[in-house]
């Protein structure tokens, strides 16, 4: 993930090298930036970045502009920046296919996580295997590894682990989990999704009365704790 | 629009009194004119019964009159004649030269209806024949009429009639009358007020009031450019702090988690980084709050569950790593989860963060926060309680005392507290809500937002 070549691009030098400094403190290795659209595109048309970070407003051309032209020759991610905190301008980001939108000012640890959500949805990991307290997930093959015994999961308790897994270390709220299964109307599933909780638990926890990785937060959702994990 | 209502109303009404008044007034007045007439002198004072009873007729016919008979006459330059059934002249007094003394059946008839050769008379019957008593040329008017009681009746009726319907036209025409002035004025009106409640106007530049309709027009615009002038102000101040408190925050991030640094340095680094995330909130808060003030933010309404939408704001704070001292509790309830309420998420979000903020940034020693969501078919009652500092007496009547609009804040310059709970004031306030705070010193805070469920 730390390879992933990211391209910003800010009319702000100070913006730029502080960016830089952000994503080298963090391992990342490939990083580029430019400080007008035409540089951008200069970049862009030499070598396609993994992820673009792109600034709404710039004097040359605004970020929109830039993003239709990215668009019509990539689908590479793109994560927009702006000074703008307008709904508007949020709304058309997406529109135009942005991946997600940071408002400045940002702090340097929400730019990170999600950069980094965005690169893990974009290049997901072949072999995708989740180490928590009392076993292994492997999520390719959807199956539970506990004491050398493999367990498959269903494919709602999957959905369920998955929504987990991609957040891992954050609480996932009841309403978020109960749409990663049912989609937009969820409502008065929850006694359900309380269900496929505790059998999610008895497959990968030890002693699924007293969970170590899957925790609930009381009236608000789950959490999934992951071994190795910073948080 | 009750006031507008109310003028014109009274105003009608007073037109009424007005004709009222008038028409009292006029029967007043024709009556003394009556009175008055009927007292100015009159020409023939003279009485035909008291010159008749002069006259006194024997059995045999002959008469005598009394002396002062010639002088009463005289007095009033009247004659007097007495005919016989034949029509001759059989006594008479000052008579004039002119007049005949034989009058035949059709003379008779003719002059006791009109006049006897221009003299006015009058006849009445006396033992001794037909009294005629004759007062001077042009002294008196006569009339006759003879009309069937029919006639009267319905000239009786029509005199009615024709009041009624002149008093129903009248009142028909003064309602007319104010309904046409009340649709020209009511609008203005209208206006005036829109203009004082900080909106602008768009009335129709046509009609008779056209000029007095476009100067409201532009004095509306000109308010709403001043105020979008000013919201645009602070939106662009707002969008030049950003980017250089990025690059600050940034650094200052950086410089406290760079483990090479002496300890000292890193918790200067920190201090920067904290007030530079105060900066961050007052900044967006700011933005924000002026665009609600100036109505320049479109409400984005769509359905929002409020207890996920709560769940959501509460698993930022926690995600966000607040610090040990703080804890905060989520509390709802299984009916209350499949209710949903018309209004913008993003903001209904922003109102409830801002409000667990406030608990946090009010309790530097700590508290623990207890966000609760209950709906019922109506309304959602969304609950923030803290147990905490609380507020002082003073200080939550100024929070209750709806010193929610930018105005205040302007003349104040009181920024201490941040927009936070503006903000909140003017999120409730643009869903149609409300918003109480209750709290007692070290007794915690506890506020209570209520949103109408079925709102558009």
């Amino acid at each position: 993930m730390l390879d992933k070549t990211i391209l910003v691009v800010d009319d702000e030098q100070d913006l730029l090298v502080m960016t830089r400094s952000i994503f080298e403190g963090a391992g990342y290795t490939q990083i580029e930036t430019a400080s007008s659209a035409e540089g951008a595109l200069r970049l862009i048309s030499k070598k396609m970045p993994d992820m673009v970070i792109l600034d709404v407003m710039m004097p040359d051309m605004d970020g929109f502009e830039l993003l239709q032209e990215i668009r019509a020759v990539s689908s590479v991610p793109v994560l927009m920046l702006t000074a703008r905190g307008e709904a508007e301008d949020k709304f058309a980001g997406f529109e135009l296919g942005a991946d997600d939108y940071i408002v400045k000012p940002f702090l340097p640890k929400e730019l990170l996580l999600r950069v980094q959500a965005i690169l893990k949805r974009a290049y997901p990991e072949k072999n995708r295997i989740i180490t928590l307290e009392n076993s292994m997930i492997d999520l390719d093959q959807a199956e539970v590894i506990k004491n050398g015994q493999h367990i498959p999961l269903t494919a709602k308790e999957y959905c369920i682990f998955q929504k987990l897994a991609d957040n891992a270390g954050h609480i996932v709220t009841i309403g978020l989990l109960c749409q990663s299964v049912c989609g937009e109307i969820w409502q008065g599933y929850e006694t359900t999704l309380m269900t496929h909780i505790r059998h999610i638990r008895e497959k990968i926890e030890k002693n699924p009365s007293e969970p170590v990785s899957l925790l609930t937060v009381k009236g608000l959702g789950y959490k999934l704790v992951v071994r190795g994990a910073d948080k | 629009m009750k006031p507008v209502e109310r003028f014109f109303r009274k105003y009608f009404l007073s037109m009424i009194g007005v004709i009222v008044l008038f028409l009292f007034l006029n029967i007043v007045l024709f009556f003394s004119v009556l009175i008055w007439a009927w007292q100015s002198p009159d020409l023939a004072e003279i009485s035909i019964y008291d010159i008749s009873e002069r006259i006194i007729a024997d059995e045999s016919g002959n008469l005598t009159t009394e002396n002062d008979l010639p002088e009463i006459l005289q007095e009033n330059h009247a004659w007097a004649m007495l005919l016989d059934d034949k029509g001759t002249v059989v006594w008479q007094e000052h008579l004039p030269d002119e007049l005949p003394l034989q009058y035949t059946a059709a003379d008779i008839a003719k002059f006791s209806r009109w006049y006897l050769q221009g003299y006015p008379v009058y006849v009445q019957e006396h033992p001794g024949g037909l009294l005629v008593v004759g007062v001077e040329k042009n002294s008196l008017v006569k009339y006759n009429f003879i009309v069937n009681e029919d006639y009267i009746k319905k000239i009786f009726i029509g005199i009615i009639a024709v009041f009624i319907v002149n008093i129903i036209v009248v009142v028909l025409l003064i309602w007319k009358n104010t309904h046409h002035v009340e649709k020209a004025v009511a609008p203005i009106l209208r206006g005036i007020e829109t203009i004082s409640a900080g909106q602008t106007v768009l009335l129709p530049e046509k009609g008779e009031l056209a000029e007095i309709n476009q100067k409201l027009n532009k004095a509306g615009s000109f308010i709403a450019k001043k105020d979008n002038a000013r919201a645009e102000w602070i939106s662009g101040i707002s969008h030049d702090i950003r980017t250089p408190l990025s690059v600050i925050l940034g650094f200052a991030g950086q410089l406290e988690d760079d483990e090479s640094l002496p300890a000292a340095a890193r918790e200067q680094a920190a201090y920067i980084r904290r007030q530079g995330e105060k900066l961050r909130s007052l900044v967006s808060d700011l933005n924000l709050a002026s665009k609600l003030e100036y109505s320049m933010q479109p409400l984005r309404m769509e359905k929002v569950f409020a207890v996920e939408m709560a769940r959501q704001a509460v698993c930022e704070f926690l995600d966000g790593g607040i610090d040990n001292l703080y804890t905060i509790d989520f509390a709802s309830d299984p009916q209350s989860e499949t209710v949903f309420m018309l209004g913008d998420a993003a903001l209904l979000k922003r109102a409830l963060c801002n409000l667990i903020q406030n608990s946090i940034t009010h309790n530097p020693k700590g508290c623990s926060v207890s966000v609760s969501v209950i709906c019922n078919e109506s309304s959602t009652f969304i609950t923030v309680a803290d147990d905490g500092v609380g507020v002082s007496t003073e200080k939550l009547k100024e929070l209750r005392a709806k010193t929610r609009h930018i105005e205040s804040i302007d003349e104040k310059l009181n920024l201490k507290h941040g927009l936070g709970i503006l903000l909140v004031w003017q999120i409730v306030e643009a869903h149609h809500g409300t918003m109480e705070i209750t709290s007692a010193p070290q007794n915690g805070c506890q506020t209570c937002l209520t949103f109408p469920n079925g709102q558009k």
